[in-house]
Order: C-alpha cells, then structure tokens, then sequence
C-alpha cells in the first residue's frame, strides 16, 4: 500500500511551509571567515607536490603531463614487441640487472605465488578452509586494530 | 590567482545561508561551522569561475547540503559500526535513520526564543534528526520527496511519513506556544 501523500494541503501545512521559509538566516560565527582564511594561508604555504595536481603550476602540470605520455608511449611499445627481436631481450635483462638487489624478496614472491598457484591447482577443502582463514584473520586483525585506534585516538582528540 | 579581499568579501556576503543550511540539518553549530568551511574552502579552489557567476549562491547552497548530508552519513556508519549503539530502540517507529546522531544544539535558540520565529526555529531544532533532515529538505531545500528519499537512501514512504510526522511534530510544539501558533 502506498502512504498516503503529505503535500501541504491542510491550511495549517501551508502556513506552517510559508513560516518555515520566511525562517531568516543564522548568523555564522564570527569565527568562521578567520577559521578559512587560516586554511587558505595554510594551504598557500604548501609546496606544490603535496597539493593536488590540479593547483600545480602549469609549467609543471605540462611536464607531468609531458612525461606521463611518453611512460605510457614506452610501456605500449615494449608491450607490442615484448618477444621479438633482441632489443626487448637486452631490456629486460639490463631491467633484470638493475633489480638484482631485490632478488631475495623476488623469491619470496616467487614461492609464494607458486603456492598459490598450486593451491589453485589441487584444490581442497582443507586449502580452501585455510585460505578462507588467513583471509578472515586479515579482516579481523584490520577491524580490530581500526577500532582499537579509534577508541584510543579519538577521545584524546575531542577531549 | 585569487584575490584574498575579493574573496573574503564573497564568503561574507554568504557565510549566513551557508552556515544556516549547515546548521538546518546537522543541528549543531560546530559541525555547522566545520561544514562551512570546507564548502568555502571548495568554493576558493573555484572563486575564478564563482565569482562571476549568477548562481554562485546556488552553488554554495547545493554544496552546503551535500557536504552536510555527508557528514551525517559518515557520523553515522561511525556510529554504527563502533560505538555502544542502543538496540533496544526497535520499537520506535522512524528511528533507524540518524535517530543516532548528536542531539540539537538547542541550547542557545531557547534561550532567545522571544518571537515567533525564534520559537519556530528552536522547534524545528527540537525535531529527531530522523524528522528534521527530510523536514529541512522538503521546505527549505525544495527538494520533491522522491529526491529525499535518495539523497537519505530510504523509501519513499519513510520520507513521507517523517515529514508528516515532523509537521505535526512542529505544530503540537507550536500549538503550545500560543505566539507561535499556527492558523
């Protein structure tokens, strides 16, 4: 059933709309014009990289823009000859050489990633009921920990 | 670039009707002012652009209830989602919205309710916010009851039945003001 539709027909709604929009404007606090002063003045005195792109200088603007453009240029063009010809063999073996540093951590993704995929491969139950686990103990350790700062955090703030 | 007096002249000439609809529907002067600010500090990333502009004090307006609307939104998954909420409030018809929020800043509109209009005011502060943000929507913001029932996310028949009940709310309050009474 629908409700029963409440326009202001009844005299008194009427008057009761009219006196509501008659209904002047609070005062703001006299506070508030020097409260967004400040803010502007604070935000003034940031340097350009910790504003958002769109209040950079444009020269700078353009360069990031300039070099986003050629990133993606490069990356499509080794993407559509990746696999042919020596030149893309010789960049991922310089790019290869540049990470050696992070070959520990690269085998660790690397053993993770293959049991992963093995778990893929040869599902069980009891894999599945251990992923779902590791999964769930994430989220709960993620709530636990965002209300435990919240409650430490936030009472000190408004106090 | 933006001129700091132009600009402070623009925010004075509103700060009042944003501050107002702020304050309409949150029901508190401090998130009120907080709100405030971040619609001008809005307003001076685009002051190029506003300050020529007919309809700059629509758009601060539009901004204002928006902000506003959202600032409820996230007090209340806040609320919600961490805090000692009361549950044994099933019973009470309405109160699933923001019947959680902070209570109306009141204090101050009942201490000059002289006149008519200051009676009214304080009694549409004294609403539950689950009545007062659909009641400040509706007769304030013009907004038809199917766009409350979105921007609050509820049924069109929820947003009905809270304006109704927040008129005669406001009436019953009124009608014991004999000042303010309605005809």
């Amino acid at each position: 059933m629908n409700p029963p539709d409440h326009r202001p027909d009844a005299p008194w709604e009427a008057e009761l709309d009219r006196q509501l929009k008659r209904l002047p404007d609070r005062r703001a606090p006299a506070t508030l014009a020097s409260r967004v002063l400040a803010a502007i003045e604070v935000r003034a005195r940031l340097p350009w990289y910790r504003r958002t792109w769109w209040q950079w200088p444009p020269a700078i603007q353009g360069l990031s823009l300039l070099v986003a453009s050629v990133l993606l240029g490069g990356l499509t063009w080794l993407g559509l000859h990746t696999g042919r010809g020596d030149l893309a063999a010789a960049l991922v073996a310089r790019s290869i050489a540049c990470l050696a540093p992070l070959a520990p951590l690269w085998t660790a993704l690397n053993t993770l990633a293959q049991a992963a995929l093995l778990l893929v491969k040869q599902p069980t139950l009891l894999s599945w009921t251990l992923l779902a686990a590791f999964i769930g103990a994430l989220y709960l350790s993620c709530v636990g920990f965002g209300t435990v700062l919240y409650r430490v955090i936030l009472p000190r703030r408004n106090s | 670039m933006t001129d700091p007096i132009q600009f402070e002249t623009f925010m004075r000439n509103y700060q009042d009707m944003v501050f107002t609809t702020a304050w309409r529907l949150l029901g508190n002067s401090s998130d009120a002012e907080d709100v405030a600010q971040e619609v001008f500090l809005k307003a001076y990333e685009r002051f190029t652009e506003l300050s020529v502009s007919p309809t700059a004090g629509g758009w601060l307006k539009t901004v204002a209830r928006n902000m506003s609307l959202n600032h409820l939104t996230r007090y209340r998954a806040r609320w919600r989602f961490f805090s000692e909420f009361e549950t044994d409030d099933a019973g009470e018809p309405g109160r699933d919205f923001a019947a959680s929020l902070p209570a109306p800043d009141t204090h101050s509109a009942q201490m000059e309710a002289g006149d008519q209009r200051e009676i009214l005011e304080a009694a549409l502060q004294q609403l539950p916010p689950t009545q007062r943000v659909p009641v400040v929507l509706y007769h304030f913001e013009n907004l038809s009851y199917e766009e409350i029932a979105a921007q609050l996310k509820c049924s069109l028949g929820k947003v009905k039945t809270d304006i109704h009940r927040g008129r005669e709310a406001l009436r019953r309050r009124l009608v014991a003001n004999p000042e303010a009474a309605l005809s």
